[in-house]
């Protein structure tokens, strides 16, 4: 969309300190939460909840604590039952990322899907609760499809966002492998430094909403 | 009648709306690379995708 008549509202949105929780854990969760350190304000806070954490994890925790802007901390609890889920307050959180359950087990796709869906029935009904009070939520849910043909179960469990690993992966590389120069476009995307792709508010860039606009792109 | 705004160094891809947020058809309300001088109607609770270096 192109530049035109009328000014653009001198608005921005103010950086507020971040709290997330991720449920589970998995070999990704690392790069997760630096990324996620990247972006935020120093002194926000990621908590990870997981069950029985081995000491390895604890270990990792510690080291991501250290490194990272944000505090970085373990809950030791079961996000699979659902009064333990509901005593940490996951709709006090900004984002709730949903990972798999049972790193360690080695589980297939299909068993770590049902699980995240388990747990976003547990923060649907978690949700319900407080609405039913009359309290806003606005905590955005996250979570991972392994298998692609479980997306529309999960978008039907109240997931706000959705990643399906499988299918993104396949269109990145069917991408590269026809331009190669896309990689860097990607890395640079995907990347803190740089220019990334953003949802902003309509009202950041229009003085009266509603409006009927016109596309130029 | 209005064409959308552009923000310093930031460039729109299209559109979110919220209306349609859950409707898988819609493709969740995205929709990327509208056709030129395609009409849209953006409230409040809409947004804009953009390329842009920041959040703010």
């Amino acid at each position: 969309m192109t530049p035109s008549t009328g000014a653009i509202p001198d608005k921005r949105i103010r950086l507020k300190f971040k709290r997330q929780l991720i449920l589970g854990w998995s070999y990704k969760a690392p790069i997760i939460i630096q990324g996620y350190a990247d972006y935020v304000l120093d002194g926000s806070q990621i908590d990870v909840m997981v069950k029985d954490p081995p000491p390895q994890l604890m270990e990792t925790i510690r080291k991501l604590d250290a490194e990272s802007t944000a505090t970085v901390r373990l809950i030791d609890k079961d996000p699979l039952i659902c009064d333990e889920l509901g005593s940490t307050s996951p709709f006090l959180y900004n984002n709730v990322i949903i990972l798999p359950q049972k790193p360690s087990m080695n589980s297939g796709p299909e068993r770590i899907d049902s699980e995240a869906i388990g747990v976003l029935l547990h923060l649907r009904k978690l949700q319900k609760v407080l609405t039913e009070a009359g309290k806003t939520v606005e905590t955005k849910l996250i979570t991972e499809v392994l298998e692609s043909l479980n997306q529309e179960l999960v978008s039907h469990a109240g997931v706000n966002d959705f990643i399906i690993s499988d299918r993104m992966v396949s269109m990145i590389f069917a991408q590269i492998s026809e331009e190669k120069d896309m990689q860097r476009v990607y890395d640079n995307l995907f990347q803190e430094e740089g220019s990334e792709i953003y949802v902003k508010p309509a009202w950041l860039y229009f003085e009266n909403l509603p409006i009927t606009a016109v596309s130029a792109t | 009648m209005q064409v959308a705004q552009k923000r310093d160094g930031e460039i729109c891809l299209g559109y979110k709306l919220s209306a349609l947020e859950s409707d898988g058809d819609a493709n969740y309300g995205v929709k990327l690379i509208p056709l030129k001088d395609s009409e849209i109607t953006l409230t409040e609770q809409d947004s804009l995708v953009v390329v842009a270096e920041d959040d703010r």
